[in-house]
């Protein structure tokens, strides 16, 4: 170390590295890591230079650069740009298993000389470092730029030791949260399960006694009944928490009738529902609502919240439901306010301009099923209760296709279809395979329509801007561009917005009509079709009288 | 285990308000078979015009009302006039310290963890010593 050149301000270079050290060590995982980092810089200058750039790569609440500048030094001059450009170079030399790398060059314009080295850590770049020195100063030698080196190595490990501390205490954070939220979880827990086992335990005692008369025996053996099934509810919702917080809750993705599920929930909850004397008041509407999820789940949602509601409004009140859906997702409202008596039939729900209560008060049972509904993409929440009502719940969900194609799902094949039931209709046949087409074709002739015939889709675009047609039955696996696209093409055209399509295809599984029915089809018919359900289903959605009304 | 819970105690009236139908039933025919009368409530609404109206004395009280918390149903009963120096019993599933200390500053003279057992009930409606 004889050679290194004495550097203003007396302090050797090789303290430099040392001193940088002292000045991190303190600070490591702490948040004045940063100041530290200026610190640590100020002690480079005079000593190794009379600037320092400190480039930082993502460090965690830091800025990308620190710069650290002599007074007067004319290095402002210096492209800020050109200087960046420099430190990104040497920052991409960087390859795991490399020494750091650096560069020393000499910058024209001002005349600067100037020494650049990555910050790395096992091959991962943290940043870099630049040394420039004013023109007046010597050039910087090799022993310099070695100890510029070892700067470098102490500064990489102090970037990626705080890193570690602060991603580690980080995670620290999430994990206490995470604990705390489970032990709220359980604390409600502990609560929710001491309501129904203290009828349950209560009853058995004074039943024990054999004091009560006959009736009241009988109303307390239905009591435990009752609560021992509140029980097995909670029971359940405990798994499912546990699921849920693993990540191993088994949600299944099946196309449903949300209209379903509604009134299995009803006949399921109907002891409730029954024993508390309320009156259900049901306007779920004439559609399927349907949506991809767990039927099974999705009805524990509705009973817990009809559960909920039938705890909270009196006894012998109205319990109301109302389903009803837009083009893209459902709306179930169930409340003890009468919602669907004939004179609000057509009042906003009260959904409009209330505030919802905050998920986390509603009690373990209805967080579990707030929880699974969003699973489902959707939504519950309770609305704030006023004074006609104390309990009003909203569930929302999306559909899996919009509203308007609803109603107009295949129906299982008719028997027989009449001869004429499409005469005087024009089908456009999209279909690649000679022989599938050539019996569709003679089906739909059969019907009386007349086709016209296109094996791809850039030939089905053509035919359908030569004459257009009142229905186009296409394939889904084309050999050019699929049948959905094809649809989704010929739905943003002029005009064909809302002409009738049937989908065939060999595929048909749940998503498969569905993907059909969002890509625009009117609907979707697995092959080998039925030549009498297909005939049905254009006329259906043609419009048109159908076998049934002949 | 046929066991009696019996504590010797006057005629007393009872207000329980409990929200849960089927607790508070079973409360009903426990405070009954003690030998007291019950009044009932499963609103805070309810018990305070109960109280109001009524001759009472001794409130069970579950914390966890619909409508109105059961502590604060406590400090309502406390500024009537035939509530100030009533006995009011907390009920509650939870058992916390934060809980009690509410309970406690609320007013109440005593506090029963649900699932509350007979002569716990009992012992809880006379003052202690």
């Amino acid at each position: 170390m004889s050679s290194t050149p004495q550097s203003p301000g007396n302090v050797t270079p090789v303290n430099c590295a040392s001193q940088v050290f002292d000045e991190l060590r303190r600070c490591i995982g702490e948040p004045a890591f940063i100041d530290g980092l200026r610190r640590a810089a100020e002690r480079l200058v005079p000593a190794l230079g009379d600037a320092v750039v400190l480039d930082l790569v993502d460090l965690p609440e830091a800025p990308a650069r620190l710069v650290l500048l002599d007074e007067e030094l004319p290095v402002l001059d210096v492209d800020a740009a050109c200087l960046r450009e420099q430190a990104l170079q040497v920052m991409a030399s960087v390859t795991p298993g490399s020494t750091l790398p650096g560069q020393h060059v000499a910058i024209a314009t001002p005349p600067l000389d100037c020494v650049c080295i990555a910050l790395a850590s096992r091959g991962r770049v943290l940043g870099a470092l630049t040394l420039l020195r004013r023109p007046e100063q010597p050039a910087y030698v090799r022993d310099e730029v070695g100890q510029i080196e070892a700067v470098g190595q102490v500064l990489s490990l102090a970037l990626s030791a705080h890193e570690c501390f602060f991603k580690a205490e980080r995670e620290r954070q999430a994990l206490l949260e995470e604990a705390r939220v489970k032990d709220a979880q359980f604390a409600e827990l502990s609560h929710e399960l001491r309501t129904p086992l203290n009828a349950i335990l209560g009853w058995t005692q004074l039943i024990q006694r054999g004091e009560l008369a006959a009736p009241q025996v009988r109303g307390g053996i239905d009591a435990i009944a009752r609560n021992a099934r509140t029980l097995t509810r909670l029971a359940s919702g405990v798994s499912d928490i546990v699921g849920l917080s693993s990540g191993s809750l088994r949600v299944e993705d099946r196309l449903l009738s949300f209209r379903g599920v509604v009134v299995s929930a009803l006949a399921a909850a109907r002891t409730i529902l029954e024993f508390r004397n309320h009156r259900i008041h049901a306007d779920l509407g004439t559609e399927e609502a349907l949506v991809l999820g767990d039927a099974a789940r999705l009805e524990e949602v509705v009973v817990s919240v009809l559960v909920s509601v039938c705890k909270i409004a009196k006894a012998d009140s109205v319990v109301a439901l109302r389903l009803t859906s837009d083009n893209e997702r459902l709306n179930l409202l169930i409340s003890d306010r009468p919602l669907v008596l004939a004179s609000e039939e057509h009042a906003e729900p009260p959904s409009s301009g209330e505030r919802s209560s905050a998920p986390g008060t509603m009690g373990l049972t209805l967080s579990l099923a707030r929880q699974v509904t969003e699973l489902h993409g959707g939504s519950l929440r309770q609305l704030r209760r006023d004074a006609a009502s104390k309990a009003t719940f909203v569930i929302e969900l999306p559909l899996a296709v919009a509203s308007a194609t609803l109603n107009t799902l295949p129906l299982t094949a008719p028997e027989s279809v009449p001869a004429g039931l499409l005469q005087g209709m024009h089908a456009l046949l999209v279909e690649d395979d000679p022989d599938g087409c050539d019996l569709i074709e003679a089906v739909l002739r059969s019907l009386g329509a007349t086709v016209t015939i296109a094996a791809t889709a850039h030939d089905a675009l053509i035919a359908l801007r030569d004459r257009a047609p009142d229905v186009i039955v296409s394939d889904i696996g084309l050999p050019d561009e699929d049948g959905l696209s094809l649809m989704r093409r010929i739905r943003q055209s002029k005009g064909f917005s809302n002409l009738p399509a049937v989908a065939l295809t060999a595929y048909a599984s749940q998503r498969d009509v569905v993907q059909a029915l969002a890509a625009g089809f009117h609907a979707h018919l697995a092959k080998p079709v039925e030549p009498n359900e297909l005939g049905a289903t254009i006329a259906r959605i043609s419009g048109r009288p159908g076998p049934s009304a002949l | 285990m046929n066991q009696r819970f019996d504590i010797e105690s006057d005629d007393m009236r009872v207000l329980i308000v409990e929200d849960d139908d089927d607790s508070r039933d079973m409360l009903r025919e426990l405070v009954q078979t003690l030998g007291h009368r019950v009044l009932s409530a499963a609103t805070a609404t309810e018990a305070l015009e109960q109280a109001n109206e009524a001759r009472w004395d001794v409130a069970i009280i579950d914390l966890g009302l619909p409508d109105v918390d059961g502590c604060e149903v406590a400090r309502r009963l406390r500024k009537l006039t035939n509530g100030a120096s009533r006995r009011l019993v907390a009920l509650t599933g939870y058992s916390d310290g934060a809980t009690r200390a509410e309970a406690r500053a609320a007013g109440f003279d005593d506090f029963l963890v649900k699932p509350v057992f007979p002569e716990k009930l009992a012992a809880a409606l006379v003052p202690e010593g």
